[in-house]
């Protein structure tokens, strides 16, 4: 028996001890580990760029600070967690590049704010993007977990200066709770060859002579990315997904009415999926430069399409130039009004629940070559003098609800969509066959609801922010999709053969789908200049990171454990000593 | 939490075991050897434990919730094993009366505190978030070191032919109580909803008591056979 033990004891001698000095190595060299943080979440940080050489947004992603309310917090080594409805212009003021970080908890329901509390947020979001700061700005879903925390740190902290005594004032000092906020980050650096892509596609018109070039052409513009204060929250349901849905939906329309020779209409229509809209629509000046010529000179009108679905009895017109009577704008905008009033009598007759009256005005705005930003996208092509003009239930360009993260597919007033969208299809059909009668979607060619959701859902799940883009490719898997939206339906007008080739050009990559020479569904995309880029993005972790809340205690905590430790061994060491030896 | 904080549990749980060893006289019977082997066995039986609940003992993983009396009944029985390892020690380890126990006891508890509270330590208490659990874990393994030296204690006794008869009941009640014991504090703290500093309160007075039995059954034990 004994020898039995003793061989065991000599195989734990060698091996085990071994093993165990392994394991300590692997253990000390080895990360901690953040998976025991009292709360993991992702957060989203707010977005960051260079515009014509102009810093926006936060300029560092990295955290690891002590947590404080609104009210408690002193220096930059302090983070301050809050609800965004909590948060004002004059207090992010105050901690922009003073606090360490700060962290907003979006609101439960982002749909369901007040009218008010939506202004709130509007302006606080509208301010924070014009700002260039070191203080590194995060936003969080809300859950319940991180709801308490925020509750702890703003409540917890600001009673203990009126109520409690002085007595609980030194507990709470010595072994309240703390908490410590931490996301590891790379620092952001700006992402290598960004490339922005856009996505056109024509339908050609019939021509009786074979000379398709001379044909009048509509170009009808949407551009495809959002803003908003988070890259990774900007949905951008309304603006500008409701301007692709309704591309997509006259798309869809036009290329079945265009696919029967007996409708088919002199008139070729080219749809332009435009990239880098929230910049100056740089890909829409791209396109000017380097495409507009392959689709012909005889350009009707350029109709750019933008929020569609942002009030519901509004739809203006946003021109740099008055249209004369007699032009092509004035008359398309006549047909419209005659369309939606016609429109609202069907309403008034079929007894349905009567929407506001729309309203359809031309609002003029010149164009200001001063500002940095660029009001309207028509104004690349009126610029070109091109008659051009946005479709927009927008008030004005400066309407802050164009960049913001509440733009979510909950807050989408479809049915408002739906209805601008029909009266959309109907006027642009009434323009090109030139007739009256507006009644020529039906039964079973008219805008359908479905698709429209369809095209809703998979836009507000889709992040399309430029920030969000990938490096170093010139391929954009979103764009790749639009191509393929576009290319579903606009490959069955023309000639039987198409196939996909790719031409690179000079200053970008271009690969098109075509059929007999002319490229039907064309992509696009150009890097930016090496010395004076127009924008440029960061990247390092994204603009989504996970974090942690950690529980912790004050180091004073420490040495009063240690105190009490020491104390307790005190005893311990008396017992044994006055105790056991009495036995031996 | 901190470096800091790892230190103050570390000193908690292996600082009694080092006063334990050198105040007790064990130092000077020079047993650091014995109980490394104590320790050596106590690692074998872990191993048969794990390997006989591995084989035999259904896995409990779909008991949705509430208590798996049978499952838990199982595994305390298999730790009656723990009963054998200490025989073995016992058995195996020369040397006259309280050496012995001592050793087997200081050895065996040393044994468990390193392998199974080191690592949780320096994991635990070492990241960045603060748990109470961790000194909660330091405070029970000095139970520990008692209730272990209580049961070699007991099964020595146990195994003695020249125990008195009517002491015999209540050391087998004992061992048995101090094997079952689990059992209280899951009912105290499934049902009673103890909270963790009661059931170490708890563990603590128990451990005691079953202690003070033991001196003395065992000092009594000691006079008769002239060990003194």
């Amino acid at each position: 028996m004994f020898v039995l033990e003793e061989d065991i004891s000599e195989i734990f001698k060698n091996t085990f001890t071994y093993y165990f000095v392994l394991i300590s190595i692997i253990l000390f060299v080895a990360p901690l580990s953040s998976v025991e943080g009292a709360h993991e979440f992702q957060a989203y940080r707010m977005h960051q760029f260079d515009f014509n050489s102009v810093a926006y947004g936060c300029r560092s992603a990295s955290v690891n600070l002590e947590v404080h309310s609104l009210l408690t917090w002193s220096t930059a080594r302090h983070c301050i967690i809050t609800w965004l409805l909590e948060m004002s212009i004059d207090q992010y003021k105050l901690l922009s590049n003073k606090a360490g970080c700060v962290l907003l908890i979006l609101p439960q329901q982002m749909h369901a704010l007040s009218e008010e509390e939506k202004t709130m947020v509007l302006m606080l979001e509208k301010y924070m993007m014009s700002l260039d700061t070191l203080t590194p700005t995060y936003f969080a879903h809300w859950s319940p977990e991180l709801d308490k925390i925020a509750t702890d740190v703003n409540h917890g902290l600001t009673t203990t200066n009126t109520k409690e005594s002085a007595v609980q004032a030194l507990i709470n000092a010595v072994a309240g709770n703390r908490y410590q906020l931490v996301i590891n980050a790379n620092k952001p650096t700006p992402t290598p060859d960004l490339h922005i892509a856009s996505v056109y596609g024509t339908l050609a018109g019939k021509s009786t002579r074979g000379d398709i070039d001379r044909l009048p052409t509509i170009v009808i513009v949407a551009h495809y990315d959002t803003m908003g204060i988070a890259p990774e929250l900007a949905m951008g349901a309304d603006n500008n997904g409701s301007g692709l849905v309704a591309l997509f939906e006259l798309v869809r329309l036009f290329s079945t009415l265009f696919g029967q020779p007996r409708s088919h209409a002199p008139y070729n229509l080219v749809f332009l999926v435009s990239g880098g809209g929230k910049y100056n629509y740089l890909a829409t000046k791209k396109f000017l430069d380097e495409e507009m010529e392959e689709i012909g000179r005889n350009v009707d009108f350029v109709l750019c399409l933008e929020g569609l679905a942002s009030s519901p009895d509004a739809v203006n017109f946003f021109v740099s130039k008055p249209p004369k009577p007699g032009t092509p704008v004035d008359k398309f905008y006549q047909i419209f009004s005659k369309v939606a009033s016609a429109k609202q009598q069907q309403h008034h007759s079929s007894s349905s629940p009567s929407p506001s009256p729309l309203n359809i005005t031309v609002k003029h705005k010149k164009i200001n070559l001063q500002d940095a930003w660029l009001a309207w996208e028509h104004e690349h092509f009126s610029m070109r003098k091109y008659r051009a003009f946005t479709l927009s239930a927008l008030e004005n360009h400066k309407d802050i609800r164009r960049n913001t993260i509440l733009d979510t597919k909950d807050s989408l007033d479809i049915p408002t969509l739906t209805r601008n969208i029909e009266i959309l299809a109907e006027s642009l059909a009434s323009y090109v066959y030139n007739i009256q009668d507006s009644s020529i979607f039906q039964s079973s060619l008219k805008v359908e609801k479905d698709s429209i959701l369809s095209h809703i859902a998979y836009l507000s799940h889709t992040r399309r922010s430029v920030q969000l883009s990938p490096s170093n490719s010139k391929r954009n898997p979103l764009v790749d999709n639009f191509s393929w939206m576009l290319s579903k339906y606009l490959k069955q007008t023309g000639s039987s053969n198409s196939g996909g080739n790719s031409v690179n050009s000079g200053t970008g990559s271009v690969s098109s789908s075509s059929s007999g020479g002319v490229p039907i569904v064309k992509t696009f995309s150009f890097p930016q200049d090496r010395r004076e880029p127009d924008l440029v993005t960061y990247t390092g972790s994204g603009f989504t990171s996970p974090a942690h809340v950690y529980t912790v205690k004050p180091i004073v905590f420490d040495l009063v454990l240690l105190a009490g430790i020491a104390l307790y061994l005190y005893v311990v060491y008396l017992v044994i000593v006055a105790g056991v030896p009495k036995f031996l | 939490m901190t470096l800091f904080h790892f230190g103050n549990c570390v000193a908690l749980v292996y600082v009694p075991y080092y006063l334990t060893y050198k105040y007790s006289g064990l130092s000077e019977y020079g047993a650091f050897w014995k109980c490394f082997q104590a320790s050596g066995i106590y690692i074998f039986i872990q191993v048969i434990k794990m390997l006989i609940l591995a084989t035999f003992v259904p896995t409990t993983d779909n008991v949705v919730e509430g208590v798996d009396v049978f499952g838990d009944l199982i595994k305390l029985s298999i730790d009656l094993i723990d009963y054998v390892g200490k025989y073995l020690v016992l058995s195996s380890i020369p040397g006259k009366g309280h050496a012995k126990i001592l050793t087997a006891g200081v050895g065996w508890a040393g044994a468990e505190v390193i392998l199974t509270r080191f690592l949780d330590l320096w994991v635990g208490a070492r990241g960045a978030e603060f748990d109470w659990k961790y000194i909660q874990n330091s405070l029970d393994s000095n139970i520990c070191l008692v209730h272990h030296v209580a049961t070699v204690t007991l099964v020595w006794l146990w195994s003695r032919h020249d125990l008195n008869q009517s002491a015999f009941p209540i050391v087998v009640m004992l061992l048995s109580a101090c094997a079952y014991k689990q059992f209280l504090f899951d009912f105290l703290y499934n049902y009673l909803n103890f909270t963790r500093w009661n059931l170490l309160l708890v563990n603590a007075a128990f451990t005691s008591i079953v202690g003070v039995i033991t001196l003395n059954i065992y000092s009594n034990m000691a006079k008769v056979i002239g060990l003194f």
